[in-house]
C-alpha cells in the first residue's frame, strides 16, 4: 500500500475560492470572466498572459497557482504530475471558434482562440507557470470521479513515475464552472491537515 | 500621434488581449516582439489575421510578418502600401 | 524486464482500409491514403487529406445490425472495435475488461450541423460511454483527450491500470474525424501544407490532415497477435515542455524526457532499440524539434520512420494506428518508408527509413507531441 497524502486542496466554485478549508476568497463580481479578472487582482498574480487564456484555462490555472503558491515543493521538474479531469472539455472555445468560421463572408479563424480548443492545454499553461514536466493527462468525465482519479494518478506513483502530483477536476462551460483540485505527496505524514489520497476522502472534501 | 498607429494601437491591445496596457504606453519606433510587449508566435500569426480582417490585406507566409511586424511604425508603413480599408 | 502486457488483436481503419492487414499492404508497398482536393466541403482553400470511405463504414456498420443511430465517428469506433474483438475471445462485456478512448474533438461535427441528437452527445466521454455500452461494458470508460499524444497516453494509462491489476483486458480505441472546425484551426496557424506533408525533409511546410479510427486490445494473459507472433508493450511515459502551448520546445527537453523514462519503465536502453516511430507532422518546428530529443537521447543511429504520409496526422487515432503499424513492422521484420522525405532536412542525424526492406528488430520506441507541450513515448517488444 502507497503512503499517498492530500497535502494541500483547493475548491473555485459558486463565486468562492477556498483553501484546505478556509475561504480565501468571495467575488463581488457575477459573470464567470469578471469573477476570473477578480480573483487574479486580488491575488496579485502578476501573470499577464493570464488573459491571453481561455475560460477553462483560466480557472485551471488560477486552481494550481493558488494551491501551491508559498509551497516548498523539493521535487525535480521531471517528477511533478498534472492530471486533471474534465466535462464539458473546451465547448465555450470551440463555439468562438466555429461562430469565427460558421459565416463564409466574414471568415476569420483565430488562432489565439483555436490553441484553447484543446482541453489540456489548460495543463500546459500550468506546467509552463510552474516550470512541471513530468505526466500529463486530461481526462473526461461526466462528472468529477474521485475513484477514477484515485485510480489513474495512484498508478503514477506506484511506477515512480511522479513524486508529487496535482490532480482533480477542473470544468467550465458558460457561467457554471467547478474545480476541485488536489496536490498528492508521498510519505507525508497523516495529521489533521492531510488525509490520505483514497477517493472517500476526494468525494469528502468536494461534496 | 498619427491616426492610423493609434487606431493600431488599440486594436493590437484588444486582439491579443493586453490588459493593462494603454495605447499611449505602445512606442511606435519600439520593437514589438522580444522586449518589446513580449509577444509570441500565436501573437503573430493574430497580427496576420488583424491585417486581413482589418485591412485586407493578406499575407501567406508567416515568415514574412518579422519584418512586417517590426514596430508600429512598420506595420502602419505596410498598410499605407498595400491596404485596401 | 517489466511485466509485459499482451497485444491480443487491432484494428486501423482509414483511407488505406478498414482492416489492420489491408493497412499494413498498403504501406509496405509505399501507397499513400492523401489525395489532393481543389474542393472540399470542410475547408475553404484547396487542401490534402486523407479520408475514409464512408460508404465502406456504412457497409460494415450495416453488417452490425444495430438499430440504434449512430453519428459517423461513432460508426467507425463500433467497426474498428468490432473488427479487433473478433480477432480474439477477449469478452468485452466483463467487469474485468476497461474500454479506453482516445481523441481530441470527437463529435466536433455537431457544432457545425443540425441533428436530433441529444445535447451530450458532443462530449467526448459520452461517446466512450455509446461504444462501451453498445458492446455491453458496464465500466466507466477512461476518455483521454490530449491532443496529439492522446493515443500513445491511452496505451500507457490501459497498461499501467492492467499491471496495477486494476483490470485484466483493456479496449483502446482512437479516432478523430474530418470537418470544418479543425483545418480552419490549423489553417489560421499557418500550419498545412499544401501538399502531402514530407517529414524530416528540407522542404517541409506543413502537416496534413486525415481522419482514421484504430484499436488495440491489451491483455496481461499471454496472447498472440494476428497469428504473427507474441507482442508486448512494456512501457512508457508522457512530459510536458513547460516552454509553450503550441510550439515545441526548442531544445527537444520534454520530449528527451518522455523518451527516458518509457526507457527506465520498460527496463531498456538507447542500444535496445531496432526501430524508432517518430510523430514526424512534417512542420518546420515539430520534426527539428524531435531530432534534437533523438539526438539528445542517442538515437541518431536507430532506423526512424514518420507514418504520416500515408494516413496524415490523425490526431486522436494517430497514437493508435501509428504503434499497431511499428508493432507489425517489427512482427514481420519489414520496414516501412517514409514517404514524402527525400532530403534531410533537421538539425540533427538521423538513420530515416526511406524503403521498404527485410530488417530484423524486436524492440520499438514510439513517440508522440502535442499542444500544450504535451510528450509521450511508449515500448514494445517481440518477444
Amino acid at each position: 500500500m502507497q503512503n499517498l497524502t492530500i497535502t494541500n486542496w483547493i475548491s473555485i466554485r459558486s463565486k468562492e475560492i477556498t483553501k484546505n478549508g478556509e475561504r480565501l476568497f468571495q467575488a463581488q463580481e457575477d459573470s464567470f470572466g469578471k469573477i476570473m479578472k477578480e480573483a487574479y487582482r486580488h491575488f496579485k498574480v502578476g501573470y499577464p498572459k493570464f488573459f491571453k487564456m481561455d475560460k477553462l484555462s483560466k480557472l485551471g490555472f488560477l486552481s494550481a497557482e493558488l494551491l501551491v503558491r508559498d509551497l516548498e515543493l523539493p521535487y525535480p521538474a521531471e517528477k511533478m504530475g498534472v492530471i486533471l479531469q474534465n466535462g464539458h472539455t473546451t465547448l465555450d472555445t470551440d463555439t468562438k471558434h466555429w461562430e469565427s468560421i460558421a459565416d463564409k463572408d466574414n471568415y476569420f479563424p483565430s488562432p489565439a482562440v483555436f490553441v484553447y480548443t484543446l482541453p489540456n492545454v489548460m495543463i500546459g499553461e500550468i506546467c509552463i507557470r510552474q516550470g512541471w514536466q513530468g505526466e500529463n493527462t486530461c481526462y473526461q468525465l461526466p462528472h468529477f470521479d474521485a475513484q477514477q482519479l484515485e485510480q489513474t494518478v495512484s498508478v503514477l506513483f506506484a511506477e515512480k513515475k511522479v513524486d508529487c502530483c496535482l490532480a482533480g477536476w477542473v470544468d467550465q462551460n458558460a457561467e457554471e464552472y467547478s474545480a476541485y483540485v488536489v496536490l498528492v505527496e508521498k510519505n507525508k505524514d497523516i495529521s489533521k491537515d492531510n488525509s490520505s489520497f483514497i477517493s472517500q476522502n476526494l468525494e469528502q472534501l468536494f461534496k | 500621434m498619427e491616426a492610423l498607429e493609434q487606431k493600431l494601437k488599440q486594436q493590437i491591445i484588444e486582439a491579443l488581449n493586453l490588459e493593462d496596457i494603454e495605447p499611449e504606453d505602445i512606442e511606435s519606433d519600439a520593437p514589438l516582439f522580444g522586449d518589446g510587449l513580449g509577444l509570441d508566435s500565436i501573437d503573430a500569426l493574430e497580427l496576420i489575421v488583424l491585417l486581413e480582417k482589418h485591412y485586407g490585406i493578406k499575407v501567406e507566409d508567416p515568415k514574412e510578418g518579422k519584418k512586417i511586424f517590426e514596430s508600429i511604425n512598420t506595420m502602419a508603413a505596410y498598410i499605407k502600401e498595400h491596404g485596401k480599408a | 524486464m517489466p511485466k509485459p502486457i499482451y497485444l491480443c488483436a487491432d484494428n486501423i481503419l482509414s483511407s488505406l482500409g478498414l482492416s489492420t492487414q489491408e493497412n499494413m499492404d498498403a504501406l509496405y508497398n509505399q501507397y499513400s491514403g492523401i489525395k489532393c482536393y481543389n474542393q472540399l466541403p470542410f475547408s475553404q482553400v484547396p487542401m490534402c487529406t486523407s479520408l475514409i470511405n464512408r460508404q465502406k463504414i456504412q457497409e460494415h456498420f450495416a453488417a452490425l445490425k444495430t438499430k440504434e443511430k449512430y453519428t459517423h465517428l461513432e460508426k467507425m469506433l463500433l467497426v474498428s472495435v468490432q473488427d479487433a474483438l473478433s480477432q480474439t475471445s477477449i469478452s468485452a462485456n466483463k467487469a474485468d475488461t476497461l474500454f479506453v478512448f482516445s481523441t481530441t474533438k470527437g463529435n466536433i461535427n455537431l457544432l457545425e450541423e443540425s441533428h436530433d441528437f441529444e445535447k451530450e452527445r458532443i462530449f467526448l466521454w459520452r461517446t466512450a460511454e455509446i461504444i462501451s455500452q453498445h458492446f455491453n461494458n458496464t465500466n466507466t470508460p477512461i476518455t483521454i483527450s490530449n491532443a496529439c499524444i492522446s493515443g500513445v497516453t491511452a496505451i500507457n494509462t490501459a497498461a499501467s491500470l492492467l499491471r496495477a491489476g486494476q483490470y485484466k483486458h483493456a479496449v483502446i480505441m482512437g479516432a478523430d474525424i474530418m470537418s470544418e472546425f479543425t483545418p480552419s484551426g490549423f489553417q489560421s496557424f499557418k500550419a498545412i501544407s499544401s501538399k502531402p506533408c514530407k517529414p524530416f525533409d528540407q522542404e517541409r511546410d506543413g502537416i496534413t490532415l486525415g481522419e482514421a479510427a484504430g484499436t488495440i486490445i491489451l491483455s496481461t494473459e499471454t496472447h498472440t497477435l494476428a497469428n504473427k507472433g507474441t507482442m508486448a508493450y512494456l512501457g512508457g511515459a508522457s512530459s510536458n515542455d513547460a516552454n509553450h502551448i503550441s510550439g515545441p520546445s526548442r531544445t527537444g527537453d520534454g520530449l528527451y524526457l518522455a523518451i527516458k523514462q518509457a526507457l527506465t519503465q520498460s527496463g531498456k536502453t538507447t542500444n535496445d532499440i531496432h526501430l524508432l516511430s517518430a510523430h514526424g507532422t512534417a512542420t518546420v518546428y515539430n520534426d527539428e524539434m524531435e531530432s534534437k530529443a533523438f539526438d539528445w537521447a542517442g538515437l541518431n543511429q536507430v532506423p526512424v520512420n514518420s507514418l504520416k504520409g500515408y494516413w496524415g496526422h490523425t490526431l486522436g487515432a494517430a497514437g493508435i494506428i501509428e504503434s499497431i503499424a511499428t508493432c507489425h513492422s517489427l512482427l514481420d521484420n519489414k520496414t516501412i518508408a517514409t514517404l514524402g522525405y527525400s532530403k534531410h532536412g533537421v538539425p540533427k542525424p538521423l538513420n530515416i527509413i526511406t524503403k521498404t526492406a527485410e530488417q530484423t528488430m524486436q524492440c520499438a520506441l514510439k513517440t508522440a507531441s502535442g499542444f500544450g507541450g504535451s510528450n509521450a513515448a511508449a515500448v514494445f517488444q517481440k518477444l
